[in-house]
């Protein structure tokens, strides 16, 4: 059994506000490196037929935000969707009480890190408190009997790792791109099947922490109608490979 | 005590390892500091240190192991703070333990870079880990003595190294002179990428999301977990600027196009434009194309 942790993030396209005691997204959507778990999990599954469940955790705001990925991971071919609701707390606060639940897995696959995640690594908790190997950046996730063989990303090259299951790895790309999934596909999955939500006893846990906007950039910004600032940029440009 | 993970791969000191010393040294007052080596590695430059514990073990010449060996030294020894550098290794070996992810400074608080660099984020913490960016502190690489201490650590789980895999390069990107760089806003426009690097003279490389869609292969990729470039020139094309890319961008001059003014690659750049690329590289490419 596989079992997929999708966190709501902020989504930095939408843009932040930044407020000294929280930051306030526009828009939530799944974290993207988590999504690539999924795809992960699926190409398993498809391969040797293992059951694979997907796990959502998202803040109050986020809650029904979440829904989307996990019915697009029901649709690409998981086989449960449950969902947590996360107060405001830390990783280590969300996996100890995630833990019991994941025990029953003989993979967890997650993202490496998650865009908002600057205090702990969720996966390596999750296997510190679950006494099982982790290992982050990884790329691809193949099963060779009581062993998982992932391919580990390190600066252009890569590692190849034997891992004793079970195990937790934190996925940080894909080796092929993610499916496509259609739009009528997904539609009848919405209509279909439920996220089944989990009622876990998380404790909050406040960090003395501060949000600061980094320093507006000493760039010097050129500007102009489009033809207007190639002609600068190319005259900018012949200067910098004299 | 302050604990410095040296970083080693086949049996090569990281040069992150030296500018982690001089955090340590610059904050540890009246602590000591010491370095963790793991695996077999030759233990130069530790001069400043106060003292090197050596696993010295070559068990433990496979980097995924570390994560355990860190975990018995920081139960045997209990260290205030323990610095890694935030690489692909390096974030590995965060344990169930406080532990402040892409720091890029540390005092009485340490300051961290989060939201794909958009947000800096300052958290109050004594004691823990603290995973920090490459290129945030100033090296400290002191030849001379120092007392290593060789020390035996037993670990239970098991991944094994099978292969260590170098895939052939197909272009060099960390020797060139210019860059012209795509991220994924730039994904259509990859063809004239190209073209315009070859009229420059140069490569095109890209971040993470035009690899990992199959559009540019990982030879091309700049960043922390790609390679570091330094040319004269780095054109960034639709590229948000996340530190993880950032951190493989150490060119002299930087120009970066994007639609988003806030996008933090302007933090880097010297010259910047608040457009579209599909827009304005057409038009550039004619303007130096035409020389």
């Amino acid at each position: 059994m596989i079992g997929v942790i999708v966190r709501a993030v902020p989504d930095l396209v939408e843009g932040l506000e930044i407020e000294e005691r929280e930051v306030v997204p526009y828009k939530y959507i799944a974290n993207e490196l988590d999504e690539y778990a999924v795809e992960q999990a699926v190409t398993l599954k498809e391969k040797y037929g293992f059951c694979v469940d997907v796990i959502g955790l998202a803040n109050e705001d986020a809650y029904d935000d979440i829904d989307e990925a996990l019915y697009m991971a029901l649709a690409k071919g998981v086989d449960n969707a449950y969902k947590v609701l996360i107060p405001k707390t830390t990783s280590y606060s969300i996996a100890k009480a995630l833990s019991d639940f994941l025990r029953k897995y003989d993979l967890i696959l997650t993202g490496t890190l998650s865009v908002d995640e600057y205090y702990g690594v969720f996966g390596a908790i999750v296997s510190d408190l679950l006494n099982i190997p982790y290992v982050g950046g990884v790329r691809s996730v193949d099963i060779d009997g009581d062993y998982a063989i992932v391919k580990k990303e390190l600066g252009g090259i890569y590692l190849v790792l034997k891992v004793k299951k079970p195990a937790v790895f934190g996925i940080i790309s894909l080796e092929k791109p993610p499916r496509y999934v259609p739009f009528s596909k997904l539609r009848k999955i919405m209509q279909e099947r439920e996220i089944e939500e989990l009622d876990l006893d998380i404790e909050e846990v406040e960090l003395n922490v501060k949000f600061i906007e980094p320093p507006k950039p000493e760039t010097e910004f050129i500007e102009g109608s489009p033809e207007e600032i190639a002609e600068k940029l190319a005259e900018v440009i012949r200067g910098l490979i004299k | 005590m302050i604990l410095v993970y040296a970083e080693t791969f086949e049996g090569k000191i990281a040069d992150i390892t030296y500018e982690l010393i001089g955090k340590a040294k610059e904050i540890a007052k009246d602590d000591e500091v010491w370095a963790l080596v793991i695996g077999k590695a030759e233990i130069e430059g530790f001069g400043a240190c106060d003292k090197v514990l050596h696993v010295d073990d070559e068990r433990f010449n496979n980097p995924s192991l570390h994560r355990y060996v860190l975990k018995k030294i920081v139960e045997m020894y209990r260290p205030k703070k323990v610095l890694i550098g935030n690489t692909p290794i390096g974030i590995d070996l965060a344990l169930a333990l406080p532990t402040v992810v892409s720091c890029l400074d540390l005092n009485s608080t340490a300051k961290a870079i989060s939201y794909g660099g958009k947000v800096f984020v300052e958290i109050e913490l004594d004691c823990g880990i603290f995973l920090i960016n490459k290129g945030s502190f100033q090296p400290l690489k002191v030849d001379g003595d120092v007392k290593v201490e060789k020390i035996d650590v037993d670990v239970d789980h098991e991944i094994e190294l099978i292969e260590v895999v170098k895939p052939e390069l197909d272009v060099d990107i960390t020797k060139a002179d210019v860059v012209v760089g795509v991220g994924r806003g730039a994904q259509n426009i990859v063809d004239l990428a190209e073209e315009l690097a070859e009229v420059l003279g140069g490569v095109v490389g890209a971040s993470r999301p035009l690899v990992d869609q199959g559009i540019l292969p990982p030879s091309r990729q700049v960043g922390r977990s790609g390679r570091t470039i330094s040319p004269k020139l780095y054109l960034a094309l639709g590229i948000s600027g996340a530190m993880e890319h950032v951190e493989g961008v150490k060119a002299k001059n930087v120009i970066a196009i994007n639609k988003d003014k806030n996008a933090p690659i302007f933090r880097i750049a010297r010259y910047g434009v608040v457009g579209d690329v599909e827009e304005i590289v057409p038009l550039l490419l004619e303007k130096i194309g035409g020389e």
